[in-house]
């Protein structure tokens, strides 16, 4: 059983907003807490910085280059994203960016239930997509774009990740390890609770006294290892020689 | 009239008659009938021929040839009477012996008949005294000369009327056949005669034939002169220069043996002169023209015997130049029709991008399980919308009223869709303006993308004002406090809307937006001419 899911839903056509709304009441009846509904793009930010929001139904004009940034924006925050869009060719880039899922228009009710369901697995932590690639970063007033064969490695920390690329510069994520974890391609490898690394960026995995485990970095990095992943790691290194 | 003319290109002097004994036995003027010509011809001794001598006397008659008084030969029989004359060609060589030309005078007799001679005025005699191999020689150039400009003049032609689009369609094609067909005429008839033997009162009328083709192939030419210099009314200009060429050429004795010698001489100063009239304004092709003028004028100043031949390569020259240019134009004319197909394509594009299409879709799905009257409204509305949209593409133009019709209807889908009230106010009165179609449809799809839905009712005004030459529309939105509106988008309407205002009315426009007192304002200026 999941958590019930506090809803955004950013829609600028009035009908349309009505209907996200009806076929999410159906849908998920008890398992939707909530369920916030705002016309502009600016309020849908103000919500989400302000209300604690799990999922937003995001519609977005990908037309252009302005979708895609806005886009970006959007995957930055902690709150997954589904979007819902007129432009269904684009749904290939949009999952680029982590999105959970893609729902074209006209949304069909069965379609918006998988989309949600999926949305609900992958908060509650039970669902690996794997089809990030990039990773998207509030600095200030702008956010930021890192394509994920930049990075080092990512640190959990509480509620927020830090990501850490191979030219050492921290950002700090909102979403959790585990969010992260799922987005994120096959290559990335959870190597302890609050250590995921790109098999690539491994160099040894060395034995310390005491039976102690720890990864060697390429950038000469030690990282611990978590000793119920020891066997995954290995696996995944001698699959990729 | 009658002449002793000295042939070119043999070395050192061939023939040198006594300056101060005047050949008393005949006048300048030849009489129609029977008559002698008797010319002293003195031989100095210089002559580098002297080995191999012989005589070419062209003579439009029956006659006779002696040489101090020895009979060298015949061309046909001359007589008293008409009936009496056996006629025979005008022109042959009669072989000299090697003695017969002594140092010192000698006697050259002519005894002749021309009963059928219309006027006196196709009468002449020219005689030359040369060098064997030097006769074969011409023969042998002029035949060549008359064979390959008659081949090629008639593949060339006949590749112009077989081929459609090589130098252009319809009246092109035929000018330059025309202009192919008229030299190789012009070449045959001025060279045959010397090189087929035909009785000599063909002459006569090969020499009246001569000018209706010259005078052809001379219009033909100047009328291809001033297509290439863009000059208007052509035809008149054509008639004008060849009426003026022929009074300026009259008085030089127009039948004369090279009437079109000077006529073509006079032709290519006038079109040189029209080239340089041109080259002043820089109009049209004038390079062409006045590089083709300046060659035909060199080869007359060369050799007036390879006339023929340069206008041959004239022609050759500037039907190249037209095929060429011909090409280009299809090219050109070619990718006008693309680009009104991907304009109309564009259109349909614009006005059934996926915003408008699913959008639109996804209400009619709302709509139809909740409200299904509302939905029912709104298909019908937007049917509305597809007819006018529809009787508009496939046209490149349409009525400033018929967009503003499809605005409305375009509004009607949209004000059920959104539940905004939206309204398109017309300020003054509507002028009959062509304008491409879906851009003021696409205007306003803009300016509603750019505008604030939370307002309950949104006006948008819209005032065409004429000009002098062309058009002001202006179109006005409320814009919503908290949107920034960016200038003119680089959105796919935009283009749209670009584009199609460039294929109508090519640099003669402008378009800006900007946003002042809380509108966001569009405004398209056409200005033609």
């Amino acid at each position: 059983m999941t958590q019930p899911l506090k809803i955004l839903s950013i829609e600028d056509e009035p009908i349309i907003a009505r209907r996200v709304k009806r076929l999410c009441r159906e849908i998920l009846g008890k398992q939707m807490a909530s369920f916030q509904h705002v016309a502009s793009l600016e309020l849908g930010q103000a919500a989400l910085v302000n209300d604690k929001v799990d999922l937003v139904l995001l519609d977005l004009n990908l037309n252009g280059e302005d979708g895609f940034s806005l886009l970006r924006e959007f995957t930055s925050y902690p709150a997954q994203t589904i979007i819902i869009s007129a432009y269904a060719d684009k749904a290939i880039e949009a999952f680029e960016y982590g999105v959970v899922d893609f729902v074209a228009k006209p949304i069909g009710k069965e379609r918006l239930e998988k989309a949600l369901s999926r949305a609900s697995q992958r908060i509650a932590g039970q669902r690996i997509d794997k089809t990030a690639r990039f990773l998207s970063f509030r600095t200030g007033r702008r956010t930021e774009i890192v394509p994920v064969e930049e990075i080092a490695y990512l640190k959990g920390a509480d509620k927020y990740s830090e990501v850490i690329s191979i030219d050492k510069t921290v950002r700090l994520h909102d979403k959790t390890l585990s969010q992260l974890e799922a987005m994120l391609p096959a290559n990335f490898v959870r190597s302890h609770r609050s250590y995921i690394v790109p098999k690539e960026r491994i160099a040894q995995i060395q034995t310390s006294p005491g039976s102690k485990y720890e990864l060697v970095l390429l950038s000469g990095e030690y990282l611990p290892i978590g000793r119920t992943r020891l066997a995954q790691i290995r696996e995944h290194l001698d699959a990729s020689t | 009239m009658a002449q002793i003319q000295i042939i070119q290109g043999i070395e050192g002097v061939i023939f040198d008659a006594s300056p101060d004994e005047e050949p008393v036995e005949y006048s300048d003027q030849f009489p129609v009938g029977a008559f002698t010509v008797r010319l002293e011809i003195g031989i100095s001794g210089q002559e580098n021929w002297r080995n191999d001598p012989a005589l070419s006397i062209s003579l439009p008659g029956a006659y006779e040839v002696y040489w101090d008084g020895r009979l060298l030969g015949a061309l046909g029989v001359p007589g008293q009477a008409a009936a009496d004359e056996i006629p025979g060609s005008t022109q042959s060589f009669f072989d000299l012996r090697a003695d017969d030309i002594t140092v010192g005078l000698h006697m050259l007799e002519i005894r002749a008949s021309n009963w059928r001679l219309i006027s006196p005025d196709s009468a002449y005699l020219d005689v030359y005294l040369l060098q064997k191999r030097a006769i074969d020689r011409d023969l042998v150039q002029r035949s060549a000369t008359v064979g390959a400009v008659t081949l090629l003049g008639v593949l060339v032609a006949v590749f112009f009327i077989a081929f459609e689009g090589t130098v252009g369609t319809g009246v092109h094609r035929f000018v330059f056949a025309g202009l192919s067909f008229g030299t190789v005429a012009l070449t045959m008839l001025a060279n045959l005669p010397e090189i087929v033997a035909a009785p000599y009162y063909w002459d006569q009328y090969r020499d009246i034939g001569i000018v209706p083709i010259a005078a052809i192939v001379f219009s033909l030419l100047a009328y291809v002169a001033f297509r290439f210099l863009q000059v208007k009314r052509v035809f008149l200009w054509v008639s004008v220069c060849m009426i003026s060429v022929l009074i300026l050429s009259l008085p030089q004795s127009f039948l004369g043996a090279d009437h079109d010698t000077r006529v073509f001489v006079l032709l290519a100063l006038f079109c040189a002169g029209s080239g340089i009239w041109a080259a002043l304004k820089n109009q049209g092709r004038w390079r062409s023209v006045i590089a083709a003028s300046v060659v035909g004028l060199i080869s007359i100043q060369m050799n007036t015997e390879s006339l023929h031949l340069f206008l041959f390569f004239i022609a050759c020259a500037l039907s190249l130049q037209a095929a060429t240019e011909y090409r280009s134009s299809q090219m050109f004319t070619r990718e006008k029709k693309l680009n009104a197909a991907r304009l109309e394509l564009e259109l349909l594009k614009q006005s059934f991008q996926p915003h408008f299409l699913m959008n639109t879709l996804a209400a009619t799905q709302e709509l139809i399980e909740t409200a299904p009257a509302q939905a029912s409204k709104f298909i019908e509305a937007l049917a509305f919308e597809f007819q006018a949209l529809l009787a508009m593409t496939g046209k490149s133009q349409v009525t400033l009223k018929e967009e503003i019709d499809l605005c409305q209807r375009y509004l009607k889908v949209m004000e059920l869709r959104l539940e905004t009230r939206l309204t398109l106010e017309i300020a003054g009165k509507v002028p009959d303006f062509m304008i491409p179609p879906g851009i003021l449809h696409t205007l306003l799809e803009n300016a509603l993308s750019h505008n604030a839905h939370d307002l309950v009712e949104v006006p948008f005004l819209l005032t065409v004002k004429s000009t002098v030459n062309g058009i002001v529309i202006e179109l006005k939105a409320p814009l919503a406090a908290e949107i920034k509106p960016s200038p003119l988008s680089s959105g796919a309407g935009t283009r749209y809307i670009e584009a199609s205002l460039r294929e109508s009315f090519g640099d003669h426009w402008t378009m800006e937006a900007k946003s002042a007192d809380g509108y966001w304002q569009t405004t398209v200026t056409i200005e033609l001419f």
